[in-house]
């Protein structure tokens, strides 16, 4: 399976799906929604011209990363429903590609940055979307296995990477970590609280210690990594536990996007999944103290 | 025999000293354009074209002697070029009596391939000579109800979200409006 991951030649076919994933990238980077339909519409057309292996399961990887970017901004625009309904369709697109190359005896294809991006919608959808969305697609569960597959996944690939080039092993390393974190996020609402300790050891485990399990862990230790995923994770226990105040919220955001800048002056990693969506996620926190507020000066 | 993408490799590369510089200041526009047009660096054209950064800043620094066809061409359609000036460096390289009837190849095989390329981009692939039939070739690649799933949600989506003022362009709609307002213009905007 390794060869899927070395760039396997696959003349002209490779570079046009290549072409598309980078105007994809810098669509979504430009939050241009338009521009993924636009993609997403080209590759309809292209469809009833790719008819051989491999250019087959080469486009459906393709279909699927830019079906699940335009989800992640649908998402991030509030379309819930209509992101739901992407990530379930992605799914069985990946479902329907490992029945049929079993069908023809071919190798099962790691598909690895397809499955972090898919648990990051999930997971981005799951802990914001009401319950009954708690198994949509995939189970919290399942979503948590999956993650630990492809990040051992992403670790072996991105092993050799480090010396020959490190920017692309540490872009990949942190979607994943990005993703692993909405996975924990996800959890943290629907599973037992054993369960989310479990994962962040885990998760700390894997990424060097960013996590920590106790709410309001913040205040009682005053010796802090700087990190972006451990701010956002404290803001999410809070959330979850409705003790989040816009005072906290204000302090809490201000430190996470701290974080950022600094990770974006000292590397040139790509920051997008810190970035993508952030605006609507602080501007729905903000509103949802705002409401507490409101609701704690009426029963007074 | 060679195969499609060696002939045209090999027949690309055979070039003097000359066009080879006229090769490089080709690729140097290409840039210029990319960044322009795209606003993409040097690492989003290695990203597009699935090659290293390093392989890219070789290539510009002359340091290459052999780029791939996928390279060169690939570069061209990055930058929206007509893969004409490719076909006057090769002429150039005919006219000087290097080669005839490789170059003739060339500009046939990339005539060939701007004509396959036509309206839609991903036609540029499937080349002749990697096309493995495989059981159930006839289908589509991913059943048509599961693209259209995918598809009909993201119109959906993307048209709801833009009815309902959220998304990009209503988002740069209302900045512009704001700043309007700060500078005290009012109705329509008018073009300098």
């Amino acid at each position: 399976m390794e060869q899927y991951w070395t760039a396997e030649k696959l003349g002209n076919f490779k570079l046009a799906c290549n072409l598309i994933l980078a105007e994809c990238t810098t669509a979504f980077r430009a939050g241009n929604h338009h521009k993924i339909e636009e993609l997403l519409a080209r590759l309809e057309q292209a469809a009833p011209l790719v008819k051989a292996e491999p250019q087959r399961s080469t486009y459906e990887y393709t279909y699927c990363l830019v079906g699940l970017h335009m989800g992640i901004l649908l998402a991030g625009m509030g379309e819930f429903d209509y992101a739901f309904v992407i990530a379930h369709y992605v799914e069985a697109i990946r479902q329907y590609g490992r029945s049929r190359r079993q069908a023809l005896g071919l190798p099962m294809l790691p598909q690895t940055e397809v499955r972090y991006t898919l648990l990051n919608l999930l997971g981005d959808l799951k802990k914001q979307a009401s319950l009954e969305h708690r198994d949509a697609v995939l189970t919290p569960g399942q979503m948590w296995e999956e993650w630990k597959s492809a990040a051992t996944r992403a670790f072996e690939h991105t092993e050799p990477l480090l010396l020959k080039n490190p920017q692309r092993a540490h872009n990949v390393r942190h979607a994943v970590g990005w993703a692993g974190l909405q996975v924990i996020e996800c959890c943290t609402r629907f599973l037992p609280q054993a369960d989310a300790a479990r994962m962040v050891n885990h998760f700390n485990r894997r990424f060097g210690g960013h996590l920590a399990v106790a709410p309001w862990h913040f205040r009682d230790n005053p010796v802090l990594a700087n990190s972006a995923w451990y701010w956002d994770y404290e803001i999410y226990k809070l959330d979850f536990l409705g003790r989040l105040n816009l005072a906290t919220l204000e302090d809490l955001w201000a430190r996470r996007e701290a974080a950022i800048n600094q990770i974006a002056q000292e590397t040139d990693y790509d920051l997008r999944g810190f970035n993508s969506n952030a605006r609507r996620e602080y501007r729905v926190l903000a509103e949802k103290c705002k409401l507490q507020l409101i609701g704690v000066a009426r029963a007074s | 025999m060679l195969t499609f993408h060696e002939q045209i490799t090999k027949s690309l590369l055979e070039l003097s000293d000359l066009d080879r510089q006229l090769l490089l200041d080709s690729i140097e526009r290409c840039f210029d354009d990319i960044r322009r047009t795209r606003g993409w660096g040097m690492a989003e054209v290695a990203l597009a074209l699935g090659v290293h950064y390093d392989t890219l800043s070789k290539l510009r620094n002359g340091k290459i002697a052999k780029p791939s066809f996928d390279l060169v061409a690939g570069i061209h359609l990055l930058a929206e070029h007509s893969l004409d000036e490719l076909l006057g460096i090769s002429a150039k390289a005919a006219r000087n009596g290097q080669s005839d009837q490789r170059l003739t190849l060339v500009e046939n095989q990339i005539k060939g391939l701007m004509a396959m390329l036509g309206q839609v981009m991903i036609q540029v692939g499937i080349p002749a000579e990697t096309e493995t039939v495989a059981a159930g070739a006839s289908d589509a690649p991913i059943p048509a109800d599961l693209r259209q799933g995918v598809l009909g949600a993201a119109k959906a989506g993307s048209k709801k979200a833009a009815a309902e003022g959220r998304g990009r362009n209503a988002a740069l709609r209302k900045r512009t409006a704001e700043r309007d307002a700060q500078q005290g213009r009012t109705g329509r905007r008018k073009s300098a």
